[in-house]
């Protein structure tokens, strides 16, 4: 047991070290006077954590967050499963999927904000727009590794086209779909953040630029520890937690 | 309880790669009585599970007509079971959840579910397993689950492909005593098909030979009305119809 929990314990505190050490060599060069020590950042942390300012922030991205993330789930889990199972959905929206791909962000970004408006709507919209292509064929992906026989059996037991995929499809996905999910999850806030530098007034992204063009790099950076250390424990706690009771039936998780 | 099958110059092609037609069946007729257990004997690709994916709903575009007991008349659909030569069980969901999947999608009563569970659960011997996730038991518990669910929902035609093939020689037998000692409960219309002529002399009422493919058919039957039941591995009668059968069949292929 402790062999395993200290397993590597040497080098990944030796990988933080170093990267505190490239950090404060890089802040004491005599070239780059704006870029401060490490201390100081944590200490605009720990002041500021104890503000609401920074929490209301925190808050409104979030929710941006949230509601783009769900809403390209929503548009994409059932695009990637018709595109993976229908030949009539590729033909229709193959190519959609993959000239959606190739625009860049900055232009769904651009053309939310024009043709909705400078509101919550169009950024919510815009991130959506912005992740959904590449969360579609990463679902289209995994549908095509659908087990066919287990589809099989239930259309023999007289399982209803409908049940079939919310009772064999979707929970064959799941892992597949879990994995997007972080995937976009990830993509989605990173998004976010530039859809708060380019159209609103609030939130952690529309925080970084106001300091950058204030030229206080210090709080550009305790901004960012600060939204991915959240975000990083999103990730590990919940999205974690939710993969772990969703895949119990595994065999590792026998072994274990 | 039971049904009858008529298959009246039933006829099947596929569309293969390269563009062409392969009739992988024609000419077949079958006529099965309610409660008998009949066994299609047949090389294999003669197209034995083309022929169980048509009478089961699965596969509905081939040429011909099949008819299942009493669904001519214009009652409800009658109830099919369908156990194939891997388990296929959900692995998602624990060795009841797997059962009651079955019992949900033939529509039974969920206030009946528990009992059937426990009944058919208990017939197999897993009766302790039921909280298991199929991944934790072995490939023949997992069969035997398989068997469980196809039984539970009181099924009036059993369709079987190959169900104990891919199982080692004595899980095998036992599943056919299994298999036999259940049946005879309460007589149910099988469809068996099987490679294994020992099989399907020591399980079935009647034998349907099929010679091999493309264009096969049903070329021979042999009945087994003269084997008497409860049918026993060391039968020496069984020994000397299975060299008849085998006979039979090499003629075919
Ligand atoms: N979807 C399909 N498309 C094209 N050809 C098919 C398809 N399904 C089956 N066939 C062909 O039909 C023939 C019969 O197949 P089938 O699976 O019914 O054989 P089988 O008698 O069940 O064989 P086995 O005993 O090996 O299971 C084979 O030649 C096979 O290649
Ligand atoms: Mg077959």
């Amino acid at each position: 047991m402790k062999s395993r929990l200290f397993a590597g314990a040497v080098p990944r505190l030796a990988s933080v070290a170093m990267l505190l050490g490239i950090w404060y060599a890089a802040a004491w060069m005599p070239a780059k006077p704006l870029l401060p020590p490490p201390h100081q950042v944590l200490i605009y942390l720990v002041q500021d954590v104890q503000k609401p300012e920074i929490w209301k922030h925190l808050g409104v991205t979030l929710m941006r967050i949230f509601l783009g993330f769900g809403l390209s789930m929503a548009i994409a889990i059932p695009f990637g499963i018709a595109l993976g199972f229908s030949a009539f959905a590729r033909q229709l929206f193959g190519s959609w999927v993959v000239i959606g791909l190739m625009i860049p962000s900055l232009v769904f970004i651009i053309l939310a904000y024009t043709s909705i408006g400078l509101n919550e709507f169009a950024a919510v919209v815009a991130a959506a727009l912005a992740v959904v292509w590449v969360l579609t064929i990463n679902i289209w992906e995994s549908a095509k590794a659908v087990d066919v026989k287990l589809i099989q059996m239930a259309r023999a037991f007289g399982l209803s086209p409908i049940r079939i995929v919310t009772s064999v499809v979707l929970p064959q996905l799941a892992a597949s779909l879990m994995a997007s999910a972080r995937f976009g999850l990830g993509l989605v806030w990173k998004m976010v953040l530039f859809v708060e530098l380019l159209g609103r007034s609030n939130g952690i992204g529309y925080q970084i630029e106001y300091y950058h063009q204030l030229f206080d790099l210090g709080r550009v950076l305790e901004y960012t520890v600060f939204f991915v250390a959240i975000m990083l424990l999103i990730e590990v706690v919940v999205l974690g937690g939710i993969e772990r009771r969703l895949f119990r039936w595994r065999p590792a998780a026998r072994l274990a | 309880m039971s049904v009858s099958i008529a298959i009246r110059d039933f006829a099947k092609e596929f569309q293969t790669a390269d563009g062409s037609r392969l009739r992988v069946l024609e000419n077949v007729d079958l006529q099965v009585t309610p409660g008998e257990f009949v066994t299609i004997l047949g090389p294999s690709g003669c197209g034995k599970s083309t022929l169980l994916n048509a009478l089961s709903g699965l596969d509905t575009s081939f040429e011909g007509k099949v008819e299942i007991g009493r669904s001519a008349v214009g009652a409800a659909k009658p109830r099919i079971a369908y156990l194939f030569q891997e388990p296929r069980l959900l692995p998602w969901r624990t060795v009841r959840g797997n059962i009651e999947f079955a019992l949900d999608a033939a529509r039974v009563p969920k206030l009946e579910w528990a009992a059937r569970c426990e009944r058919w659960l208990q017939a197999v011997g897993l009766a302790s397993f039921a909280d298991y996730f199929p991944l934790q038991l072995s490939g023949g518990m997992q069969q035997r689950v398989s068997i469980a669910r196809a039984f539970s929902i009181e099924p009036e035609l059993l369709l079987m492909d190959e169900p104990f093939s891919a199982l080692d020689e004595i899980t095998a037998l036992r599943m056919r005593q299994l298999l036999l000692s259940l049946w005879e409960a309460d007589r149910r219309t099988v469809l068996f098909v099987t490679h294994n002529s020992l099989e399907s002399v020591y399980l079935s009422d009647r034998i349907v030979v099929m010679k091999s493919g493309p264009n096969s058919r049903i070329c021979d039957e042999i009945g087994l009305g003269h084997l008497r039941r409860p049918r026993t591995y060391d039968d020496p009668a069984q020994y000397e119809t299975q060299r008849a059968v085998l006979a039979t069949l090499m003629r075919y292929v």
